[in-house]
């Protein structure tokens, strides 16, 4: 179940400085209320809702319901074995990431959209702390 | 009354494992055969615009590559597989603009190296994933088929559709494939087959996905006036339409739900003058087989939800009621983005399909679909000028 290495930049540092303290940040808007995740590492503090440059790091509860899954299989040197389950997470505050699940019971085709995960934080070796979430 | 505009000319090239040309010259070659296919030389072409393919392999130089002097038109296009459609809207404004009378619209594509696997040709290796954009990467979700297959796994969830019917419209497209001498994969194909074939990313199977091709395409453009006294059959562009959904990635977005197809269709049927119960053939974007039955949907073809319904009854397939990606596809023929549906429209509009000519071909929408769901075209052709 291995993640790959993460490196910071400059938009990402108050983000994983939290996470390194166990703490899940979002963006929320100062201006209209409107709760995001950055998209990419480009747009910093722009509010996808009303366009200001308000959208402020804010603490989330770290709870969060499952949207969507999926899982690829890994190559071995003898073939192929069951990959990472990758969830697409609404965090109860609204906005949505991709991670790593942990935590499952059964096979991910025994998964249900709405099934609650909280956040936890892992930290590959040489890497940034990454958020995953862990079932129940 | 604006003149409408008609696509005269369509090149295709050898597609699939063709090894040792570049983009660049595929997509001359194109263009040189949409040429001879409209009866036009070279030097009438006055815009020439260029899709540069997955991996970029074409660029301005084509037009000092085909030696063309006379352009009064000449641009990239990008909207990833929602382009082909962009670039007939954009074409077919120039000449109703008067800013160019013939326009060659063209898209190559060189991914595969003999000896490569068709999985290898668009991977980008294992790069260093930095800040926010990197957590998802860094998680593993590094492949446009696993975040297809997050869309196709949230419709199933919302309307029950199951793997079986996405493997019905990849059954379907395969016997249209099997009537298609350029498809590349024309052997019969049973939803066993699709079950059993190796998961990509759960829920997509192999036969879920698009192809992977070396080729290229092109289409000549032109005004109705010129289009009447051309070599072979005119195929008026009737409507055109794109949207952009922009979801939101917040609570209450509809990703992998509705697409733009709900959107941009609607607006080009109503420049044409059509509704959706008169188009007689769908070619549609099917990077996946989730996105064709997703289009069918928002289209308007079913109902909502029932896009796994309608695979299963068998109107999609040769002989059905609603003949769909009558070429084979992405899913059976060959990977040009938006020129596969294009290409193929073109072909069942001017009757040219040989034994997979559809009977009644007088509207044909054809779609585009980009990025993860983000972009979408929809055009109307049609052999006559007025719907």
């Amino acid at each position: 179940m291995t993640l790959a290495a993460l490196a910071r930049d400059d938009a990402s540092a108050q983000f994983l400085d939290a996470a390194a303290q166990g703490v899940l940040l979002y963006q929320r808007c100062s201006a209209c209320g409107h709760a995001q995740l950055p998209i990419g590492g480009s747009v910093r503090t722009r509010c996808r809702n009303c366009g200001r440059n308000e959208a402020a790091w804010t603490p989330a509860s770290g709870a969060a319901t499952l949207v969507s899954w999926t899982s690829s299989p890994v190559r071995t040197a003898d073939g192929t074995e069951p990959g990472p389950v990758i969830g697409l997470l609404e965090l109860a505050e609204g906005p949505w990431l991709e991670t790593q699940l942990r935590g499952l019971a059964g096979a991910p085709g025994e998964l249900d959209e709405g099934a609650p995960f909280h956040v936890g934080f892992e930290q590959p070796e040489g890497s940034e702390p990454i958020p995953v979430f862990i079932a129940g | 009354m604006t003149e409408k505009s008609a696509i005269i000319g369509l090149g295709i090239t050898e597609m699939g494992k063709v090894y040792g040309r570049t983009a660049a010259e595929f997509a001359a070659d194109a263009v040189v055969l949409a040429a001879a296919d409209a009866g036009c030389e070279l030097h009438d072409i006055d815009g020439l615009l260029i899709s540069a393919g997955v991996q970029q392999g074409v660029g301005l130089g084509l037009a000092r590559d085909l030696g063309l002097r006379n352009l009064t038109l000449l641009s990239e296009v990008q909207a990833f597989g929602s382009t082909a459609g962009g670039m007939v809207a954009q074409a077919s404004m120039a000449v109703q603009s008067g800013l160019a009378t013939t326009v060659a619209c063209v898209f190559a594509d060189a991914p595969l190296v003999q000896g490569g696997s068709a999985g290898a040709a668009y991977g980008a290796g294992r790069r260093t994933f930095t800040g926010f954009g990197g957590i998802a990467a860094a998680s593993g979700l590094t492949s446009t088929n696993a975040m297809y297959a997050l869309a196709a796994r949230r419709h199933m969830q919302k309307y029950g559709t199951t793997s079986e019917q996405f493997g019905a419209v990849a059954v379907a497209q395969r016997a249209w494939a099997a009537m298609n001498p350029r498809a590349q994969m024309q052997a019969p194909m049973t939803i066993e087959d699709h079950q059993n074939s190796r998961m990509i990313a759960d829920p997509l199977h192999l036969l879920d996905c698009c192809l992977v091709s070396n080729g290229g395409v092109a289409v000549i453009v032109t005004s109705q006036s010129r289009a009447e006294a051309s070599a072979k059959p005119a195929v008026y562009v009737l409507g055109w339409g794109q949207t952009h959904p922009g979801y939101t990635r917040t609570s209450g977005s509809e990703f992998g739900l509705i697409t733009g197809a709900a959107t941009s269709g609607p607006m080009a049927m109503k420049m044409a003058g059509v509704s959706v119960g008169d188009i007689d053939v769908r070619e549609l974007y099917d990077c996946y087989t989730y996105t064709a039955l997703v289009s069918l949907e928002d289209y308007g073809f079913c109902e909502k939800g029932e896009g796994g319904a309608l695979a299963q009854s068998g109107a999609l397939a040769p002989g059905g009621s609603l003949p769909t990606n009558t070429g084979g596809g992405q899913l059976s023929s060959y990977y040009m983005w938006g020129y596969t549906p294009l290409s193929e429209a073109i072909i069942q509009a001017r009757g040219e399909g040989g034994e997979r000519q559809v009977a009644k071909n007088d509207v044909v929408l054809v779609s585009g679909n980009g990025g993860i769901l983000d972009h979408h075209s929809s055009l109307i052709l049609s052999k006559h000028a007025a719907a």
